[in-house]
């Protein structure tokens, strides 16, 4: 569609972010011909056409967790636009937005971070045009409204369309603030709207990274470092420069480029095969591999057992405490009972649907490229040094991408496209196998955590201890440290040790493996004290006493954020769990019902599984969430983010393990790590509660609770305990 | 290298490759044919469905040289209002969207084969294609919704 752009809206400086969408500030970048009467400057969000037309740019990366619609539609809403005369575009990254603008995508923290920064935009706009129509009408603007792409004038019957006031609203100054919508006035937010990525999606011609071309473009594949901290030694490359297509075999190496796991910290050493298609590069790969000699370190003789060994000690060491009130060890110390127990989360890799893809061509002192990254501004601070291309002669094109979970907020994939194509000085795509993408990922950890709890003869709690052991370094570990039952007398650490695989942040990062060891353990504290297990929850939440003594730097933070946001959320999600009469004490002989909840930034999901044993086998049937993640900005989208949550987490129960055996990874592809199929899905019902608060997000708290309530309904159903992942000795069916 | 004539979305190709090279990789790299996508290499994801005489085929696992003048259906030989692609955007299916062109593909074999089909005809046709956002809930609504449209028209 061809519309004028001749007049758009002058978009004041945010006053926390210091964004200066200023018509004035108009660059022409990269030999981009800007027409003189088009304005433009990537720190425009918003641009109104003279027929109406909003173009919205989108400063996040889309990756199916559907961000790219709720921002959208939170901007369309509050600025009063005509949804069919919206268009959403993915903005390219550039280091002229700040950090507030264009940040990462990461922490299921797009909309809650946006949600005011984009509205106290649209709002402003929304008030100059408003402004405009009163003026063009010689009325008061508080009898004028802004709906549906018009702003109208409801006394006198009037309306005038967003295009015609563009001339004018531009002339106006932008207000330093402006009010905004109230809820009951939202219009698209909190509906169903669609994908805005759905056609594109349907019809297949949605550019993910791995469908880019660019002329002279050579293909690579990468043979990468079979144990962690591997390095190239010796290389032949005579087997692979006659097979077809190939064109050059080159070396990716810290002693051919100084300090490059340094400015890159998560690429492996390798040696690239560049080819003229995709096929000939995966063909000469295979071939490559065992052409190569590795120097590697003792990583080389570690395997699951030496990785166990160690981890058994974990408990002994000192670690890092994360948190630590009034006199928790003490009090376990002069209990009356105690309990104890230990829980187990093996290496999972993301799998996901599409392997890491990127694309760069440098050209003398500049880089063009094209990529899905969760977190370009990092990504670009590693790449840069890497080639010794300055920060600002980069141009980033950030892709949609077929699933992340985690992994495209590391740089390592881009830094190898950056590398090649400056020796090559040709673009370059590097494509991971299949075989690339699990064995080459870096991994959901591994990782224990044992909980000790005492009391007196009155089942008061004396002391809680948890400690968490890593098998990384702890520095890395970025835990939620806090106890959602029990906080007056409570000591966590956290143990790290070194690393024997790359690690990196998989979809819920260590809350997925703090919740399996949290909610299982107050399972079996109801069960020793012969409680209900929904009940004890509710009823040690409630009564919640607040900490006195903290005993370490940080800790009142998170007490006060425990107590003034999760405590109450928890507690409404418990209460409509009852509500919904979905927790049934009085259960039939081998049918079993588990809840569990687990908080995820400021948003709470619990779950409840129904299992059934029959024949030896269990069936999970069931599983219902219940969400408080404030306003629901559109409710099929974030539905489809809580399902996807618990597909994900039967996966992870069900499936998901990678191992090590000499430092290698044990799987390589679908046949060997498996992920769940169609016919392996429970029922899933979603309730989001109602609630006047700020969205916080939902592409991952659908996760922690699913492995510990079913777990906790085998135990209903069995009485049979099971305390580690994934499920090794019985078989769990639908 | 050999020179292949194939025909894919009712137009003919010329393409110069290798007997052995996957038709995944002929129509992605040689033909810009993009919509099919990559996802194992060895036949476990479905996420490179495409139909070869109206058949379910793993592009991934085809070679060039097996394809004679059999007819090569992708999902850009779809017009976007098929009615598996009408039922998918009715029931908002996708998220990342990168394994809907093999679901679809699929899909639509199994309706040309059965136009009404059970849940356990379902689960045994869409079985083998992979969705790792977990879209699986939708997928089986929207094979549903357009078996139900079909009985309808």
């Amino acid at each position: 569609m061809n519309t004028t752009r001749r007049n758009f809206l002058k978009i004041s400086s945010l006053a926390t972010g210091g964004l200066a969408l200023q018509a004035s500030l108009l660059p022409e970048i990269w030999g981009q011909e800007v027409p003189e009467d088009i304005r433009f400057t990537p720190n425009f969000l918003l641009e109104i056409d003279e027929e109406g037309w909003v173009d919205f740019h989108y400063t996040r990366h889309e990756m199916g967790q559907g961000s790219f619609t709720g921002l959208s539609m939170i901007m369309a809403d509050e600025l009063g636009a005509d949804w069919a005369r919206f268009r959403p575009h993915q903005a390219d990254f550039d280091l002229k937005y700040g950090e507030q603008i264009y940040g990462n995508t990461g922490g299921s923290g797009t909309v809650r971070r946006m949600w005011d920064t984009l509205r106290e935009l649209a709002a402003k706009a929304r008030w100059m045009l408003t402004q405009a129509a009163a003026e063009t009408w010689q009325v008061p603007s508080k009898e004028c409204r802004a709906e549906g792409g018009k702003v109208w004038h409801d006394p006198s019957q009037r309306s005038l369309d967003f295009g015609k006031l563009v001339a004018k609203a531009s002339q106006l100054e932008v207000p330093k603030e402006a009010p905004q919508k109230t809820r009951d006035a939202f219009t698209l937010i909190g509906k169903e709207l669609k994908n805005v990525n759905l056609d594109a999606i349907i019809e297949g011609s949605l550019d993910y990274s791995v469908n880019i071309q660019v002329p002279q473009m050579l293909y690579a594949a990468i043979v990468r470092a079979p144990s962690y901290g591997a390095q190239v030694k010796s290389w032949e490359p005579q087997a692979v420069l006659n097979m077809p297509g190939v064109v050059k075999v080159v070396e990716i190496s810290a002693r051919n480029t100084k300090d490059l796991t340094l400015h890159s910290p998560h690429i492996r050493e390798g040696v690239a095969v560049l080819a003229q298609n995709t096929w000939q590069a995966f063909q000469a790969q295979k071939v490559l591999a065992k052409h190569i000699e590795w120097e590697e370190g003792k990583n080389a003789q570690e395997n699951m057992s030496s990785i166990e060994k160690e981890m058994s000690s974990a408990w002994e060491k000192e670690g890092r405490v994360d948190f630590s009130t009034g006199k928790a060890l003490s009090g376990l110390a002069q209990a009356h009972e105690t309990l104890k127990a230990t829980y187990t989360n093996p290496y999972q890799a993301h799998a996901l649907m599409e392997p890491l893809c990127a694309t760069a061509s440098v050209k003398g002192n500049s880089c063009e490229v094209w990529a899905s990254m969760q977190h370009p501004r990092q990504t670009l601070d590693r790449i840069a040094p890497v080639v010794g291309i300055p920060r600002e002669n980069f141009r980033i094109h950030n892709l949609a991408c077929g699933g992340s979970f985690g992994r495209r907020f590391y740089e390592d994939y881009v830094t190898e496209a950056v590398y090649l194509s400056k020796i090559m000085q040709v673009p370059v795509k590097v494509t991971w196998s299949r075989e690339d993408e699990i064995r080459h990922d870096g991994f959901h950890e591994y990782e224990q955590v044992r909980h000790t709890v005492g009391w007196d003869e009155n089942q008061n709690i004396l002391g809680w201890e948890t400690t968490e052991a890593f098998a990384q370094p702890s520095r890395e570990v970025y835990v939620f440290p806090l106890n959602p039952y029990f906080v007056q007398h409570y000591h966590r650490k956290s143990v790290g040790m070194e690393r024997r695989l790359m690690t990196m942040a998989w979809r819920s990062v260590h809350a997925h493996q703090s919740a399996l060891g949290m909610e299982c353990f107050i399972d079996e504290l109801a069960h020793a004290w012969k409680k209900d297990p929904l009940e004890l929850r509710l009823e040690l939440l409630r009564n919640l006493e607040p900490a006195q003594d903290f005993h370490n730097e940080g800790a009142e933070g998170l007490h006060d954020f425990l107590m003034d946001v999760i405590r109450p959320r928890a507690i409404r999600v418990y209460e409509k769990i009852k509500e919904l009469g979905i927790w049934k004490p009085d259960k039939t002989p081998g049918t079993g019902l588990g809840v569990a909840g687990f908080p995820f930034g400021p948003t709470f999901c619990a779950e409840v599984a129904e299992v059934e044993k029959r024949q030896g086998k269990i069936y999970i049937k069931k599983i219902t969430c219940v969400v408080d993640c404030g306003i629901v900005v559109n409710p099929q989208l974030a539905r489809g983010q809580i399902e996807g949550g618990v597909i994900w987490g039967l996966s992870a129960l069900k499936y998901n393990r990678i191992t090590i055996e000499q430092g290698r990874v044990q799987q390589s592809n679908f046949h060997d790590y498996p992920i769940l199929r169609v016919d392996e899905v429970p029922e899933i019902e979603v309730h989001f509660l109602e609630s006047d608060e700020s969205p916080t997000g939902t592409g991952e708290p659908g996760v922690p609770p699913l492995a510990p309530a079913v777990l906790n309904a085998i135990f209903a159903a069995t009485g049979k305990r099971y305390r580690a992942i994934p499920l090794k000795d019985e078989q769990v069916l639908v | 290298m050999k020179t292949y004539q194939l025909h894919i979305n009712n137009q003919v190709y010329t393409v110069e490759a290798d007997d052995s090279m996957p038709l995944l990789w002929v129509l992605r790299d040689l033909l810009g044919l993009t919509g099919t996508k990559y996802g194992c290499g060895i036949g476990q994801c479905g996420a490179c469905t495409i139909h070869v005489d109206n058949l379910p085929i793993r592009a991934c696992c085809m070679p060039l040289s097996a394809l004679g003048n059999k007819k090569i259906r992708t999902i850009e030989g779809l017009d976007g209002q098929h009615p598996v692609q009408t039922a998918w955007k009715a029931e908002d299916v996708p998220q990342c969207g990168y394994c809907q062109a093999g679901q679809i593909m699929t899909a639509i074999a199994l309706l040309d084969r059965k136009p009404q089909p059970s849940p356990k005809e379902i689960f045994r046709a869409m079985k083998g294609n992979l969705c790792r956002c977990g879209t699986y809930p939708r997928i089986v609504k929207a094979i549903q919704r357009a078996a139900q449209t079909s009985s309808e028209s």
